[in-house]
Parts: C-alpha cells; sequence; structure tokens
C-alpha cells in the first residue's frame, strides 16, 4: 500500500514505519469510519446529544476495539478458519461486557445516561469488520495501530458531532464533564448561546440526522481534495 | 487431508474453550472487585430519588443509617406515617424498578422510575418527573385506569399500571412494616 518512492532509505525498519503509521492514519482520515465508510451510525446519531456522552461511548468502543484486535491479533495463528468468528464475537462480547462493569462502577452518573449504547457496543460492525478483516491477518503491533486509529477517527466523528449539537441545542461546550472526569470538572462548562437562542431539534433525533449529513458534506468535501485523496476499502 | 480437518478441529474447539474459560475468569474477577462500588452507587442513586419524591433530605440518614435501599416487597414506614417501597414490572425492554411513595390514607404519594431499559426515545416518558408520572400523584389504587395511554408504549403503560397496582396491594395484604 506504501509507495516504493516514499521510502529514500530502503531499510526495513523504515518500511516498517511507514506501514505503521499508514495503519494508523487510514483508520483516522481516509477509512474514518464514521464519514467515509458510514458504519457505526447507529450509536453515532443516538449519543451525540452532547460533548460528555460522545466522549464516553468514545473511549468505550475506543477500549474495546483497541482490546478486542490485540486479542485477535495474539490467537491469529491458533485458530482455523471455521474458529475464527465465535472467537471473535466472544472477545468483543468479553471486552464489552468489561467496559460496563467498569463504567458502571466508576462512571455510574455518566453510565446511566448512555447505558443501552455501551451494551450495543457489542453488535457494532466496525469493531467486528476490524477485528476480522485486519487483526485476524496482522502482526499485533499493526493490528493495534489500526484499532487505534479507527477509534481515534471514530472519535472524531463522534465529538465533532457532539459538540455541534451540544452549541446549538443546549447552548454550551462540555457540560457535565464532571460525570466523567470528577467534581473538579463541574466547572468546565462554557455556555456560548443564551437559552432563548437553544434550537431543541438539535438534540432530538432528527437534529442528529440534518447535523450528521451536513458534516459529513463537509468532511467528505476536506478528504476528497486532499491529493493523496483516493480512498480504497480494505 | 481427513486427519489434519480432525485436528485443526479439535485444536479450533480446544482454543475456543481455553478463550471462553479466560474470558469468564477475567469478568467473574472484575464483577467481583465492582459489584461493591455498583451497589454503593445504586443506593445513593436510589435514596436521592427518594428524597427528591418524598420533600425531605434526612430520608436518607434517618434510614437507620443503612446505605441499602428497601428490598422489593418490604416497604419502610417514613416517620410522617408514608410508606416507600420499590417494586420490579416487566416492561417492553426488560424489568423497570419502581420507587413508590404512599400516603398514609392508601393513596399514591409519587412513583418514580429507577432504571429501566424502555426504547430510547418511546419508552422513556417514564424516566424522571415527567408530567406523565404526575399523574399517579393521589390516585388510589381502583383509579389506575385513569393514566392516560401513550402511543407506541403500550406495553410501557401497562406495566407501570401493573407494577404500581400491585405494590399497593402487596402492602394492603401485609400488616405491620419496619418503622423508619
Amino acid at each position: 500500500m506504501s509507495t516504493s518512492g516514499n521510502t529514500p532509505g530502503n531499510t526495513l525498519a523504515s518500511a516498517v514505519a511507514i506501514t505503521a503509521s499508514h495503519a494508523f492514519s487510514e483508520g483516522v482520515i481516509t477509512r474514518n469510519t464514521a464519514w467515509v465508510q458510514m458504519l457505526g451510525l447507529c450509536p453515532l446519531l443516538a449519543v451525540s446529544n452532547s460533548m460528555v456522552s460522545s466522549l464516553g461511548l468514545a473511549v468505550a468502543s475506543a477500549f474495546v476495539l483497541v482490546s478486542s484486535a490485540l486479542l485477535v491479533s495474539l490467537l491469529r495463528r491458533q485458530l482455523p478458519d471455521f474458529a475464527r468468528l465465535p472467537a471473535i464475537m466472544l472477545i468483543i462480547a468479553g471486552a464489552t461486557t468489561l467496559t460496563v462493569m467498569l463504567l458502571e462502577a466508576f462512571a455510574f452518573d455518566l453510565y446511566s445516561r448512555i447505558a443501552l449504547f455501551v451494551q450495543i457496543i457489542v453488535t457494532n460492525c466496525v469493531i467486528l469488520g476490524r477485528a476480522e478483516a485486519f487483526a485476524s491477518k496482522n502482526p499485533v503491533i499493526l493490528a493495534v495501530l489500526d484499532a487505534a486509529g479507527t477509534a481515534v477517527g471514530f472519535a472524531i466523528a463522534l465529538i465533532s458531532l457532539g459538540a455541534v449539537r451540544e452549541v446549538i441545542g443546549s447552548g454550551t461546550l462540555l457540560a457535565g464533564m464532571d460525570t466523567l472526569f470528577g467534581p473538579t470538572a463541574a466547572d468546565w462548562t462554557i455556555t456560548i448561546l443564551p437559552t432563548d437562542l437553544n434550537m431543541l431539534i438539535a438534540v432530538l433525533p432528527p437534529g442528529a440526522f440534518i447535523i450528521a449529513g451536513l458534516l459529513l458534506a463537509l468532511a467528505r468535501a476536506l478528504i476528497t481534495n486532499k491529493p493523496t485523496g483516493e480512498t480504497h476499502a480494505q | 487431508m481427513n486427519a489434519t480437518t480432525g485436528t485443526n478441529l479439535l485444536k479450533g474447539m480446544a482454543v475456543l474453550v481455553i478463550l471462553a474459560g479466560i474470558i469468564i475468569g477475567a469478568l467473574d474477577y472484575v464483577h467481583e472487585a465492582t459489584a461493591d462500588r455498583i451497589e454503593v452507587h445504586q443506593n445513593r442513586a436510589f435514596w436521592a430519588l427518594a428524597e427528591e419524591l418524598a420533600g425531605d433530605s434526612t430520608l436518607h440518614e434517618s434510614a437507620h443509617g443503612s446505605a441499602s435501599r428497601p428490598e422489593i416487597g418490604k416497604p419502610v414506614r417514613l416517620k410522617d406515617g408514608r410508606l416507600l417501597g420499590s417494586t420490579s414490572t416487566a416492561g417492553y425492554g426488560g424489568d423497570i424498578e419502581l420507587l413508590i411513595l404512599l400516603n398514609p390514607d392508601g393513596s399514591i404519594g409519587g412513583v418514580r422510575t429507577v432504571r429501566h431499559a424502555e426504547t430510547p426515545g418511546i419508552g422513556d416518558f417514564i424516566q424522571g418527573a415527567t408530567p406523565w408520572m404526575g399523574q399517579f400523584r393521589s390516585l388510589h389504587s381502583g383509579q389506575l385506569d385513569f393514566i392516560d395511554g401513550r402511543t407506541g408504549a403500550t406495553i410501557t403503560v401497562n406495566a407501570m399500571r401493573r407494577g404500581v397496582r400491585g405494590f399497593i396491594s402487596t402492602v394492603s395484604s401485609q400488616e405491620s412494616e419496619p418503622t423508619l
């Protein structure tokens, strides 16, 4: 995938470094799950009505993505074809259950707000897709980088949508961060719009579709304008 | 060829079984480690809800100093004669856990949902102090059919009626409750 002209030293190390950075950056930009592949939109639209909920789901998804990629990649030589999918589902389900218990124990208020969507991370096609298409065929470091890139890309989509919806719908930014970072974060809230300018629709489901569509158009425009922006599906 | 397929099959099954064992072990460990913390959070959420509903912010402290919530079917009598208890009813997406306050005359003082798994956007009008939840206030057990239905959430509404009615009939069949 990396072009030969990009490796002047032509040493193995630099080639590996380029493949590694490629695995990461592809997930963030050219293969961004939400804005390019249009995957994982259900939790994206449902949870993103404030930044703190977005961040909570982004962190939970990232944990499941990276830990499942790590385990699937470690086990890839031990697994015959027929056992691969069951093993991947087992790993993802285990990681999700673990996340649910940890969130409920350490961020209860946030958990009670996004509980349902944390539980359905287990059915998130992005995670299964990366584990099956990439982690089960590549060495551990590459698999983890690929998962981390995918997670960062998903987080960018979630948090940008959450920020726009929170500003338009509630007029604030970073409200309720204390449910994730403890009492010190209670006064991080920035008020941007006065209450009478809030558009309630932005935090309701229809607003999610409208704003996600606009952000999608913007992201598409930015990504396709890049000179190296050929998007190839893995 | 057959031998390789057989070995592969055995190997795959062995890996799956070992993997399942490791994951179950890890989950069990984390569950053990977090169960107490989660219980504390759930009790705190219950009492916060109860204090808000009863309009009495000293409820938690006067609860024998115990941090746990009243068990389902074992309500506690408050100092002012009202009865506070919790119950569980089968909703559309799983059990709905309710907190119910009864006035001394047997009418309903208020109802709150402690936890539920109803469809987001359709069944979540039972979450918090919504106008719909306000309808329960000062009704008697026989008047629960006056509660408004909700389009698309028939099962949720019926579950709420059933839960409250069941709670009242359990309570009225019991003679004495522990006094708070």
